[in-house]
């Protein structure tokens, strides 16, 4: 191990200063330095043929990290990677082994006065870097699966620019509508008007935003700048960049993005809610009434019993957003780089996901709200989970 | 005790998830004094109990949360519908000056823009109503935000009487859960 004792009597330092800023920094702490992890590895890696620069590379990366004992390490490192062109893994333990115990050290502060577990257990350095990642060095529970998340986020995850969100073309209002008729030709012939009338309200943005004409690519600026996937058509919301580089729209995104991947699963799902409103004595309208005196109706159908498959939906999603607090720390950062002037990184960044794949209980989540002249559905989506106190079509039947 | 009413369920879907499309949470949030005014079926019993498991933590934490996330959670759903103003018997009152400043809600992260042009059509209202500025809000820093508070020393010795009370259920995790057989 390489790491200098003016290292080790630092390490907490950088932690402790940004644990003052509540578990929201310290989670921010955390995932800035694997980041910086994440990055010295990739680089590493693919050192074998030039050490001296990429060791070099690598104490760059590490100074950028704002914790003075892994920028202590940086110089360090910058003098191995000079005198010793062959000195990959030294490089490697020295630079993972600064950021491990900076990293234990935040999640300590974070799993002590915030979560209130037992002190964390001692690092052990001694793990091979190969085994499980920076990860393994970590004590098995809440500290080995944060961080686990946390890296895995970050290493799929990454981030788009404004520039390439103002940049992106608008919609084309001819495939909104070929998609529709797509979908409704996939119902059965008899629900084919109902389908037709919900999508083609205007309270209705269901294919606008989640149908199968939209890209991947929009779900991703979607997610990352709130940017609509439907942005130049209809009465879609002029999502737009200012002269001054802020971000200006009333179009709402939460963390995630998600959309049908063919007209046949959007559609088998609406065709089972409507055989079941079609038993119903009274039919839809009662169903809604007698079960949603509040005027909301979020209706939640698992993918299992809906015929849908993997690959029939698809998402992006905020890297880190798992819990409610994450997930808010995340939307005021973006909110943040939006209304910043000019170009800037964004300091969030997003992750494709397959809500059949990670979700826990994967499903399409219907929405219909009551007004004057009745029941609208105001969109229907894909979702990884219900979200809390969906109905299931179940409780209906 | 106090399983969750029907009518709570029913009230609460305008509040209770933000994740893909928040216009129903801002709906919500901007109708409450037209549902207060004109004793809208049952909304006056959705904020009393609203407050009642706030008061008695009692309401099932989602997946990943602990009891306390999920109450911190309502207090943020319960300033964004009723305002600045605490629940009744909140064991854990937010310091009002957190909000907006620290502490960012729902509505504020979703329906208040620096600019008018980017705002909720009900956000001026809102923010009169909440003693707040859209300026304000958008100047708070990021790195002091504090959007869920530590749990309080003596909050698992609260959750132990309360549960033992029969006001609320044990949740997984717990120390007195036992799961069922």
């Amino acid at each position: 191990m390489v790491v200098s004792d003016g290292g080790r009597a630092d390490a907490g330092a950088g932690a402790r200063a940004a644990g003052a800023g509540g578990a929201g920094g310290i989670r921010r702490a955390v995932e800035e330095l694997l980041r910086v992890e994440a990055e010295v590895s990739r680089l590493v890696d693919g050192a074998a043929r030039d050490a001296g620069r990429q060791g070099a590379r690598v104490a760059d990366v590490l100074r950028q990290a704002r914790h003075p004992p892994v920028r202590n390490t940086a110089d360090e490192v910058a003098g191995l990677s000079a005198t010793l062109p062959g000195a990959i893994e030294p490089i490697a333990q020295t630079s993972s082994a600064a950021l491990a115990t900076e990293v234990h050290a935040l999640l300590g502060l974070l799993a002590v006065d915030h979560h209130h577990l037992d002190p964390l257990p001692p690092l052990n350095t001694g793990a091979p870097r190969t085994s499980g990642g920076m990860a393994g060095a970590f004590p098995e529970g809440f500290a080995r699966d944060y961080v686990q998340t946390v890296l895995d986020d970050l290493r799929r995850g990454r981030a788009t620019t404004k520039d390439q969100a103002g940049a992106h073309p608008d919609a084309d209002q001819a495939l909104v509508d070929a998609a529709r008729g797509a979908i409704v030709a996939a119902v059965s012939p008899q629900h084919r008007r109902q389908v037709d009338d919900w999508l083609s309200h205007p309270d209705c943005h269901a294919v606008e935003l989640h149908g199968p004409q939209v890209s991947d690519r929009e779900l991703e600026l979607r997610a990352g700048w709130t940017r609509p996937p439907d942005r130049g058509i209809g009465n879609a919301d002029p999502w737009r960049l200012r002269d001054d580089g802020k971000v200006v729209s009333k179009h709402r995104a939460g963390t995630e993005a998600t959309r049908f991947t063919s007209a046949e699963a959007f559609a088998r799902p609406l065709e089972m809610f409507l055989d079941i409103a079609d038993r119903h004595p009274g039919g839809l309208e009662h169903l809604l009434d007698e079960n949603f005196p509040a005027g909301i109706a979020p209706v939640f159908i698992d993918a299992a019993s809906a015929g849908v498959r993997p690959d029939d939906l698809t998402g992006f999603r905020g890297t880190g957003t798992g819990t409610a607090a994450a997930a808010k720390d995340w939307r005021k950062m973006r909110t943040a780089a939006m209304k910043k002037e000019g170009e800037c990184l964004p300091p969030v960044r997003t992750v494709a996901y397959d809500p059949t794949v990670e979700g826990s209980v994967p499903g399409v989540r219907l929405i219909f709200t009551r007004n004057a002249e009745g029941w609208v559905m105001t969109t229907y989506y894909p979702a990884g989970e219900p979200s809390y106190d969906n109905v299931r079509l179940e409780e209906l039947t | 005790m106090i399983p969750r009413s029907k009518n709570f369920r029913s009230w609460f879907a305008w509040f209770s998830d933000t994740s893909q499309e928040p216009r129903h949470y801002i709906d919500g949030c901007e109708r409450v004094l037209q549902w207060l005014a004109e004793d809208a079926e049952g909304f006056s019993q959705f904020r009393e109990e609203l407050a009642a498991h706030i008061r008695d933590s009692s309401l099932p934490p989602p997946r990943r949360e602990t009891q306390w996330t999920t109450d911190e959670w309502l207090r943020g759903v319960w300033f964004d519908a009723f305002g600045p103003e605490p629940p009744p018997d909140d064991p854990y009152p937010v310091p009002a000056e957190q909000w907006g400043r620290v502490r960012f809600t729902d509505y504020m992260l979703h329906a208040v823009d620096e600019d008018e042009e980017g705002s909720s059509d009900g956000a001026a209202e809102w923010l009169a109503r909440h003693g707040l500025t859209a300026q304000g809000i958008h100047d708070a820093p990021t790195d002091g935000m504090m959007n869920v508070r530590p749990q309080p020393e003596d909050y698992l010795d609260r959750l132990k009487r309360l549960t033992e009370a029969g006001l609320r259920e044990p949740q997984p995790g717990e120390p007195w859960y036992s799961s069922p057989a």
